[in-house]
């Protein structure tokens, strides 16, 4: 007879009420063991390791040792718990190391981008559009200069083709004047095609509003995801009012630009050019 | 450029575009056409404040424009009873088609997709001319 015998086992004839409770318990336990059984993990390694638990407790209850019958039974039954516990801690542990490894690479990658990237990029798009804005009058006053002169060219030719209607005795006068009629007839037909030319010339600086409506899209494009990157960094806990360590666009910010001439021979006065 | 022999070179007409080559552009071609008096306003709503000192014949409008966009010109135009008989063209880089059958609902006189050329402008603007006469 083992040592740890009370006769719950090999003595069933003799049973005390705390026999009984004994029983009663671990039945529960058997039973609550058996539907863990049952609606556990089937993987090879959970069926090992139950099975192993089931060895352990009916060695245990064979060699009539219950308080190691309980220890198996209680790894039996809480299986699935444990092992729930143990997932949600491991991805708890990966998720703070997930967050942490994040928000050390935002710092100061992204945080860059968001104090002077963006706003850099922004700028300078518009500059482009100003750029295209100002070229494009400055072609625009050019064309219209030269329409008010195609227009006067065609005054001018109109008063002298009614001068010339005259007829003329003198052979070399009236050469003279069939020749000057022949010219205005082909400057006319000059001021024609230069018109269209004009008129060409001045529909094709129609690429500043198109290229500017487009430049205005990505510019806002730009930046809602300015401002969703300015979340996230909050939301992360980095601070973006210090000043950017590393600069992640090489060129100087369109801040510091000069206008034109003026302004660099203004500068280079300061030292003394 | 003919076809608009018959129209008053005189009219006060209106360009609204919040980009000032394009207003550039539009009231250099109506010049050419022979139009004297062109005003430009930067967008919807500086265009309404304009129309409601100065009685304009003719409204040129863009649709994409920041504080008042052209549908919504159109629109105000059209509810308002001094202004709704005024043609109204949109010229627009807008040309997705509920676009331009928004803007036709709203009762837009004619509409021209960006980029264009003089003699769509011409064309349109007879067309618009033509039906009012």
């Amino acid at each position: 007879m083992n040592k740890h015998s009370t006769g719950l086992i090999n003595d069933a004839t003799v049973e005390s009420p705390s026999l009984e409770t004994d029983r009663s318990s671990i039945r529960d336990s058997i039973v609550n063991a058996t539907e863990q059984l049952i609606n556990s993990d089937k993987s090879p390694q959970n069926l090992s390791l139950l099975m192993s638990a089931v060895k352990d407790l009916l060695e245990s209850l064979a060699a009539g040792d219950l308080e190691r019958a309980e220890g198996a039974l209680i790894r039996l039954g809480s299986r699935s718990d444990r092992d729930l516990f143990q997932e949600v801690g491991s991805l708890t542990r990966g998720l703070h190391q997930s967050i942490s490894d994040f928000k050390s690479s935002l710092d100061p990658k992204i945080k860059n981008i968001v104090v002077s990237g963006v706003p850099d990029a922004t700028d300078k798009l518009q500059s482009v559009i100003k750029m295209t804005e100002e070229a494009a009058h400055k072609t625009l006053a050019a064309l219209e200069a030269q329409r008010l002169a195609i227009d006067e060219s065609n005054q001018q030719i109109e008063m002298l083709e009614q001068l010339l209607v005259v007829q003329q005795s003198s052979p070399i006068a009236q050469s003279l004047i069939d020749h000057s009629r022949r010219f205005l007839e082909a400057q006319k037909r000059r001021n024609i095609a230069l018109s269209e030319r004009n008129m060409e010339a001045l529909m094709a600086q129609s690429f500043q509003d198109l290229s500017g409506q487009a430049l205005k899209k990505v510019i806002h494009l730009v930046t809602e995801i300015e401002e969703s990157l300015v979340n996230m960094i909050r939301i992360f806990g980095v601070k973006l009012n210090e000043q950017a360590p590393v600069a992640i666009i090489d060129e100087a910010p369109a801040s510091e630009q000069l206008g034109g001439q003026d302004d660099i021979d203004d500068l280079l006065k300061g030292f003394g050019f | 450029m003919s076809g608009l022999g018959n129209v008053d070179k005189a009219m006060k007409i209106i360009v609204v575009d919040d980009f000032s080559t394009m207003r550039r552009i539009v009231k250099d071609i109506l010049k050419q056409l022979g139009f004297r008096h062109v005003d430009e306003a930067v967008d919807g709503k500086q265009a309404l404040e304009m129309m409601s000192i100065t009685d304009y014949q003719f409204i040129v409008s863009d649709w994409n424009m920041p504080n008042m966009m052209g549908i919504d010109l159109l629109r105000a135009v059209r509810a308002d009873e001094r202004l709704k008989k005024i043609p109204f063209l949109m010229v627009t880089a807008e040309t997705k088609k509920e676009d331009i059958l928004e803007a036709a609902k709203a009762g837009v006189s004619n509409y021209i997709g960006k980029p264009f050329t003089p003699d769509v402008f011409e064309k349109k603007l007879e067309q618009i001319f033509a039906k009012k006469a």
